[in-house]
């Protein structure tokens, strides 16, 4: 039985969620485009300079944040109702639905009011050019803090809605192991709980009250060390949607079974504990913050790719799995056994590919030290768009092309673009991201609207820095025909009519080593969330400590607007 | 040029205040060349003629914040002292003479209270910056003219030929960085003064400005500023300019005295092939603050085209999915009807299976499956992180000027 | 629980890795010397800097000797230029003596980078970053304000000259004389 016959309510519920991150991806997408065009200088003529940075913060803001919660809401909404078979509580998800989107509107209004003279609005002027990192001091208009807050209050909210679809099960089910799926979605939002109270209290208790004149100053660095404790975690929040698809998914897309049930809770566990103690890593070069700290927060870091190295481990061997099951043979030729011409099986093994490239230049940033020689270079958009924008935003493509069809019972529509959409996303991603790195080793700036200044001029290290602007503005451009290739599958594809043979089959297979080889401790939710909260306390409960001290609002700044 | 929504706004205001306030004072509003197009606060000239001090506000509200100097332009008569006086709003800001100029507040100050004062006594177009916030729009500029009143300048009787208010120089200016477009306007002045070395063209290799339009009978003067080398100023083919070998020193002058109108094309033969290449334009219109300023506008008007596109595809995305709706409903409703629509009506929604599972062509288990394909790649994987690690650390890294302490 | 003997070694491996690259972090700290921004630098009022009332060297950046090999250079980061360091004004420090950079910023949170070199640091408001370096080779090395700091934040650049010990000495010593000679002209 397909999906949206089974459980049609969760079904409705999902492709909402789906709508809300497909539009937000197709804006982003356009303002993608157009920074890459402008800030290499390939095509100046859409906007300002000035006007560059409400893009840049439109563009951060729908995809990093509106886009993945959206798209990861209605993912878990499908992997809690699949798993545990039964719908999903109705009335907890909608109202976070609405919530989140009332905060979308609400922030997306703040942001594009920059772009119409900022226009006053309740006394405050209409703008948001602070970017997707908002610190403090520079001030947006109220509505941009509130939408932020709106949207972390709805996924709480969405939260709670598979835990009480957990809780209904475990009535019913009082012995078994927690299903692998719902295992992962709860584990990730655990870590998602934990991480948000730094950004809710960032924003609630600082920022909210200080846009509206309420308090006159707030301390910038505390406000920036509240954000970064949520800061990190959050890519996490973003990358284990993509690891539950990675391990529940792909290998039955590439024709074999999960390699290991017990590895992958063990991955998760694992992340649950270190996403959050290790934020201090974005504010290495930060004054104001002892070394110390800074080694702690490394340590963590590092041991944080344990569980990514893993996970590399097991879906490869499941994918390898899939492909000896379908003939493949030798050390590497079962490659070619692997369905390449199946858009969700291509997209997710690249987006996986592209991840191991982002996982390296991921190890350069979390050095202490030799993150002097890429802080805040252009290397770092070139990293997180391997991560979030290629192995988050291409696995939630490709697995859209698997699961859309069972939301909708739909086939597939505009197969063969969808079979390209991928290989174009990964050529264009190819050429941008390469280009980017080695740019940010010539310390060329990240956000910035025009990279090039009177005093001194830049000098290549590998490469010049023409033909690396080259790579970013042709490489930005096929990323902008990747995703519109994307939304022209999605759009005819929802639109069509119901009914037929679907594309996608979705069944999941058994894994080849089960729950029952996994100790039980694994499911105790209430001891890993003690550890994790411990390690927290380790990790930030000095530094804050220092940082409130001496007055929660000193070292204080007034708002400035930008 | 990138555009931008302060000219774009300013611009539908100024088209539409152009009927009512504009030609008031069109005869007085001097042309300023392009310089207010990205002041957001410029609302044309304020008369304080007659006026012994004059007061400007350094702060005041504009330009996306307090980056605007109140009012941002202003005319006076000669003698007359002007004060900069600091709101202490927007930060750090300071007076400072675009180009050679007698204003010079010093580095930025915030506090508020602080002045600076200046007294023009020669007439002329006095323009300036604060020069933290220059690019996003704090420039002013003072009027210095005689009269009063309606009085106006005097030159209103006009010339009656010279080159157009667009003069077509045939191609001079490609490569000319610090060229855009204008020229700038400097009738009615006795001597007009051009700087020898200003920054454009990759380097201290330009004239600024590069094209300059005066009356029949200025005084032309270069002024070496001294940096980039040696410059010279020679007529482009067979002209009166001559200033002879390159030399460098800063302070150098070289002047000539135009009667015949016309265009004077020269450069600085060292630095030619980098663009260093200026035109002076004799005669012409007048003043040009009808045609001038209302050809600006019209510029404007036009460069906002992509910024109508921008917002066109905002919104056609956002509309996107009722547009395709409605492309998919004429679809369908060309499609003669199927006999499951017929079966929709009667029983529900159509039917739908999935695609069937596909049996893999031999079952592997767990204890007969040895990853080594995987082994392999993640061994690749592991060396050739170590290797890139390596060379990023000790060599990228450490082979750098580094922080000891 | 059953875990393959390959995943197991893949397990060691990876912990290798780990611990290799946490290794030679500790080395850069310990063997070769390179320090992390840090407190160091204390805390300062952001308004006061704007203001330029806090009482120390940051109401007249620039560049100070500390000692027979050491020059301290303050310098405010504000919307939009290092003072100095910007336009016309660039900072100027001698090769082969201890130089430190002690920034701060008057309004919003900037970056302060040296291009091709490590000397990177957040700025600021309410804070000082304090970094130490020491430039083998005269040049002209590029200045970044690296983190958005409003509109014009593209402009935000600026240069550190560094010009040999002696020819340093001698210029200093000419323009204290230039400077002792002028009279000081009041613009307030």
């Amino acid at each position: 039985m397909v999906f949206v016959d089974s459980y049609p309510k969760t079904s409705k519920l999902v492709r909402s969620e789906f709508i809300v991150a497909f539009v937000a991806l197709g804006i982003g997408a356009l303002f993608g485009v157009i920074q890459a065009l402008h800030r290499t200088g390939a095509f100046r003529g859409f906007v300002s300079s000035a006007d560059y940075y409400t893009l840049l913060t439109a563009h951060g803001v729908l995809l990093a944040l509106v886009f993945t919660t959206f798209f990861i809401a209605g993912l878990f909404a499908w992997a809690v109702s699949s798993s545990l078979e039964r719908e999903l509580p109705q009335r907890l998800a909608w109202p976070a639905f609405w919530i989140m989107l009332t905060g979308t509107v609400l922030a997306a209004v703040a942001i594009l009011g920059g772009l119409f003279g900022a226009p006053s609005v309740f006394g405050h002027s209409l703008s948001a050019d602070v970017l997707f990192t908002f610190y403090a001091p520079m001030k947006a208009h109220p509505a941009f803090y509130i939408g932020a807050a709106l949207i972390i209050v709805g996924s709480w909210i969405a939260g709670a809605a598979y835990f009480k679809a957990l809780w209904e099960w475990r009535s019913d089910n009082p012995d078994e192991r927690i299903p692998l799926q719902t295992f992962m979605v709860l584990t990730t939002m655990l870590m998602w709980y934990i991480s948000t109270i730094g950004v809710a209290v960032e924003v609630v208790v600082f920022l909210i009250p200080w846009s509206l004149g309420l308090i006159q100053n707030v301390d910038p660095l505390l406000t920036r060390t509240l954000f970064w404790y949520f800061g990190h975690p959050v890519v996490y929040f973003w990358l284990m949607p993509a690891y539950l698809v990675w391990y529940t998914i792909l290998p039955k897309l590439a024709g074999g079974r999960l390699f290991s049930d017990p590895l992958a809770r063990v991955v998760f566990v694992a992340f649950l504990l270190l996403s959050t103690p290790v934020g201090f890593h974005h504010q290495y070069v930060d004054p104001g913050i002892p070394e110390g700290y800074k080694f702690i927060a490394m340590t963590n870091t590092m041991f944080l790719l344990l569980p990514s190295l893993l996970t590399a481990f097991t879906v490869v061997a499941s994918l390898e799995h899939g492909a000896r099951q379908n003939g493949g043979s030798g050390y590497l030729s079962w490659l070619r056994n692997l369905p390449w011409d199946e858009p969700a099986f291509s997209g997710c093994a690249l987006a996986g590919l592209m991840f191991a490239a982002g996982g390296f230049s991921g190890m350069i940033n979390a050095g202490m030290n030799i993150n002097y020689l890429i802080h805040n270079t252009i290397w770092v958009p070139g990293h997180f768009h391997l991560t979030v924008g290629t192995a988050f935003a291409l696995t939630a493509m490709a697995i859209s092309y698997w699961l859309v069809p069972q939301l909708t019972g739909k086939p597939l529509r505009q197969r063969s673009l969808a079979v390209l959409q991928p290989y174009v996303w990964f050529v264009g991603m190819a050429l941008m991201s390469n280009a980017m790195h080695r740019a940010g080793l010539a310390g060329i700036p990240r956000r910035t609207a025009e990279p090039t200044y009177d005093e001194f001029a830049f000098q290549g290290v590998a490469g010049t820095v023409a033909e690396m602007r080259l790579q970013i503005a042709i490489g930005g451009f096929l990323l902008f025909v990747g995703a519109a290739l994307f939304l022209v599958v999605m759009a005819d594809t929802l639109l069509a009519r119901r009914g037929g043979t679907l594309s996608v089959n979705g069944s999941i297979p058994d894994p080849l080593s089960g729950p029952e080889h996994s100790p039980r401790i694994l499911d105790n939710y209430k001891l890993w969330t003690a550890i994790a909260l411990l390690l927290i306390v380790i990790a930030y409960g000095p530094p804050l400590a220092s940082m409130v001290i001496d007055g929660i609002f000193a070292p204080g700044s007034p708002p400035i607007p930008v | 040029m990138a555009l931008n929504r302060r000219q774009f706004v300013g611009a539908a205001a100024g088209a539409a205040a152009l009927g009512a306030a504009g030609t008031a004072s069109a005869q007085e509003e001097p042309d300023y060349g392009g310089w207010f197009d990205d002041v957001s606060n410029f609302d044309g000239t304020v008369d304080k003629r007659g006026q012994d001090t004059v007061e400007i506000t350094v702060g005041a509200q504009g330009n996306n914040g307090n980056f605007a100097f109140g009012p941002a332009a202003v005319m006076v008569n000669p003698g007359t002292e002007v004060v900069w006086r600091w709101n202490g709003k927007g930060g750090g800001h300071n007076v400072v003479s675009d180009g050679d100029g007698p204003l010079d507040s010093g580095s930025a100050v915030a506090e508020a209270g602080t002045t600076y004062s200046h007294t023009f006594d020669s007439e002329g177009i006095y323009k300036y910056v604060c020069v933290p916030h220059e690019t996003l729009g704090m420039k002013g500029a003072v009027v210095v003219r005689p009269g009063g009143g309606s009085g106006g300048s005097g030159g209103s009787g006009g010339t009656p030929e010279g080159p157009p208010a667009n003069p077509d120089y045939g191609g001079w200016f490609e490569g000319v960085s610090n060229f855009d477009g204008t020229t700038v306007d400097r009738t009615d002045q006795d001597t007009v003064e051009i700087t020898v070395g200003a920054q454009g063209n990759n380097g201290n290799f330009a004239f600024d400005p590069p094209a300059v339009r005066v009356t029949p009978g200025t005084e032309v003067v270069w002024r070496w500023n001294g940096k980039g080398g040696g410059h010279n100023v020679v007529s482009d083919g067979d002209g009166p300019l001559d200033s002879g070998s390159a030399v460098a020193e800063a302070g150098t002058t070289y002047s000539h005295t135009f009667e015949e109108m016309g265009i004077y094309n020269y450069v600085c033969v060292p630095h030619e092939s980098l663009g260093m290449k200026g035109a002076v334009v004799v005669g012409g219109p007048l003043g040009g603050s009808g045609g001038g300023s209302g050809g600006g506008r019209g510029a404007d008007i036009e460069l906002s085209g992509p910024q109508w596109l921008l917002s066109g595809s905002v919104l056609l995305a956002f509309f996107s999915p009722l547009l395709f709706a409605a492309a998919m409903r004429r679809r369908y409703s060309e499609q003669p009807p199927a006999t499951s629509d017929d079966l929709t009506l009667a029983t529900g929604p159509a039917p739908v299976e999935e695609a069937a599972e596909t049996e893999p062509a031999v079952e592997i288990g767990h204890d007969e499956y040895d990853p080594k394909g995987t082994a392999a790649l993640v061994a690749f994987y592991f060396v050739l992180i170590a290797l890139l690690w390596v060379f990023m650390y000790f060599v990228e890294f450490l082979g750098r000027v580094t922080v000891i302490g | 629980m059953q875990v393959h003997r390959f995943e197991k070694v893949w397990l060691g491996a990876a912990l290798l890795l780990i611990v290799g690259f946490i290794a030679t972090v500790a080395y850069g700290s310990v063997g070769v010397g390179v320090a992390m921004v840090d407190d160091s630098g204390g805390q300062i009022n952001a308004q006061a800097v704007q203001s330029g009332n806090t009482g120390t060297q940051f109401d007249d950046p620039g560049v100070v000797r500390e000692g027979e090999d050491h020059y301290a250079v303050y310098v405010v980061a504000r919307q939009f230029q290092f003072v100095p360091g910007s336009g016309d004004d660039p900072i100027r420090v001698p090769a082969d003596a201890k130089v430190t950079f002690r920034v701060t910023s008057a309004d919003v949170v900037h970056g302060f980078a040296v291009v091709e070199t490590n000397i990177n640091t957040m700025v600021i408001p309410g804070q000082v970053a304090e970094v130490s370096a020491r430039f083998d080779e005269p040049g002209t090395y590029g200045l970044v304000c690296h983190e958005y700091c409003g509109a014009a934040h593209h402009t935000m650049g600026g240069s550190v000259e560094v010009v040999p010990q002696d020819e340093y000495e001698s210029q200093q010593q000419q323009s204290m004389n230039e400077t002792q000679l002028q009279s000081p002209e009041v613009g307030n």
